[in-house]
């Protein structure tokens, strides 16, 4: 009851509507990635890649590049906390992501599901003019994904040294995800493709003994050959979901530093503090989202998330907060969890992510032992 | 009294005789109500026909959003018995919508449901 009075009221005082509903595919905007939730959702997507987490690479493809060893990440949430009264399902999103790395050179599948994300409206029932039903439809939508980054400076330096086309210390990542689109709004399994692209520039600014300062810039772009999705019942086409998002970060780490001679756990880092700030632009409908996040990581296990959202018209703006739990030996193996509480729309409820994952160094780890008998 | 008491089931009635309602649950004579959307999934270029009943002298508003939370139009409703709020698959500044999942809403004070809304194109 006081909900609906509050929304009452903000619908009277929220004139402004978007145009957001000029795209299928709508869901391709969804972050799936909680640590990015926390920190302020899809704007600061793009920079993100502190994480050893794949589900990072839906915002950013070049982020497949950056980490070694097979990752797999998975994540859900329910995306709109509202009370259906003639829906028989939920309205659940899932994303499930597995990433291998080796020396600059990343791929990126979704392999356990076949999907990398699957967007379950319920169903709707389909009535005749008398008000019969005849049939109920299934509503879905869902994107296998495929991807493949290079980060280049990492790939020469392990796999081709003499070639040297950029300073050392800049260092760029770049990436592709191929998205294989489907919904079932007919009852029938309809397909479309596109492509999202991004790349990352990072750079150290300040290295001592035991402080690292780093930054970086992150851009991404999804849809990014305009790629549309025939009509059913005429000519034309509609544009899958399109949106480019850039963002900016920084991070410190005062550092271990038993870490480099073995005689740590695997805390690389003692502390670490990042800051992070984006903004996306939906093209077609000329719409506008910022977002700023802050994460303090302690002993590189524990991780709290804080972060802002606003859309540029206002309807969906707010707080989001977080907190990760990685488990880990030496980054070679291990162990996340992550959750988050991500504003929507105003009125309506927060939403609440949560993501868990594993990641495993095999050839890292070989060495490692090697090392350790010698 | 017990006129009073048969009124409701009278007014449900006469409403799925007239095949206006196809609600899970039938409408009260003093609440709001919202019924299913006809067509629904709806085409571009046709209308759908969305049943409401709004409680006398109040305003309310009948709104629709996209699947991401996006609002995309809104329609506010003088107090009347059984009206019909027509939808011609346009947002506000009266773009073509795309196909997709669509949920509308009817909130009042005191009321606040929900119902889904394909479009095909």
């Amino acid at each position: 009851m006081k909900q609906a009075v509050i929304l009452f009221a903000l619908i009277l005082l929220c004139p402004c509507l978007t145009a957001g509903s000029q795209y299928v595919y709508l869901t391709n905007g969804f972050e799936p990635s909680a640590a990015n939730l926390a920190l302020g959702g899809n704007p600061v997507a793009a920079v993100n890649f502190w994480h050893n987490d794949p589900l990072t690479s839906f915002s950013n493809p070049a982020f497949t590049s950056l980490q070694n060893g097979i990752r797999y990440s998975s994540s859900s949430y329910n995306f709109l906390k509202i009370h259906l009264s003639n829906g028989t399902g939920s309205l659940d999103y899932k994303a499930s992501i597995t990433a291998v790395g080796h020396n600059g050179i990343g791929l990126l599948a979704s392999i356990v599901p076949e999907y990398g994300y699957e967007t379950s409206y319920g169903e709707i029932g389909v009535y005749d003019e008398f008000g019969d039903l005849l049939n109920t439809i299934e509503l879905s939508e869902r994107a296998e994904i495929y991807g493949l980054a290079l980060d280049l400076n990492e790939f020469c330096k392990k796999n081709i040294p003499t070639v040297k086309f950029m300073p050392e210390s800049v260092d760029l990542a770049l990436g592709v995800n191929y998205i294989r689109n489907s919904n079932t709004l007919t009852g029938k399994t309809r397909y479309a493709n596109s492509f999202d692209m991004g790349l990352l520039l990072r750079s150290p600014l300040a290295v001592s003994h035991n402080l690292q300062i780093e930054g970086a810039l992150g851009a991404s772009m999804f849809n990014v050959f305009n790629d549309s999705q025939k009509y059913i019942n005429s000519n034309g086409s509609e544009t899958i979901y399109r949106r480019l998002n850039m963002a900016a970060g920084v991070s410190a780490n005062l550092k271990n530093t038993s870490f480099a001679t073995g005689r740590s756990l695997g805390m690389e880092n003692i502390v670490s503090m990042r800051l992070l700030g984006g903004g996306c632009w939906e093209i077609a409908s000329d719409e506008k989202s910022w977002g700023i996040g802050t994460e303090l990581g302690l002993v590189d296990l524990f991780f709290l998330r804080v972060g802002k959202h606003k859309n540029e018209k206002g309807f969906i703006e707010g707080t989001s907060y977080g907190a990760g739990l990685r488990l880990h030996y030496k980054n070679l193996i291990g162990l996340r969890y992550d959750f988050a509480h991500f504003p929507v729309v105003r009125g309506s409820k927060d939403k609440k992510c949560d993501s868990f994952g594993f990641d495993i160094d095999i050839i890292g780890l070989v060495n490692s032992r090697s090392l350790d008998k010698n | 009294m017990k006129v009073i008491a048969i009124v409701p089931l009278v007014i449900t009635i006469v409403l799925v005789m007239l095949g206006g309602c196809r609600s899970t649950t039938a409408p009260e004579a003093d609440s709001a109500w919202l019924g299913e959307a006809d067509p629904n999934p709806m085409q571009v270029g046709t209308t759908t026909s969305i049943p409401v009943k709004t409680p006398a002298g109040e305003v309310v508003y009948l709104f629709i959003n996209n699947s991401l939370g996006q609002p995309v139009r809104n329609y506010s409703i003088v107090s009347g018995t059984n009206q019909v709020v027509k939808w011609d698959g346009r947002d506000q500044d009266g773009r073509i919508c795309a196909s997709g999942v669509y949920y509308y809403t009817l909130l009042t004070p005191s009321f606040s449901d929900t119902h889904k809304l394909v479009i095909i194109r």
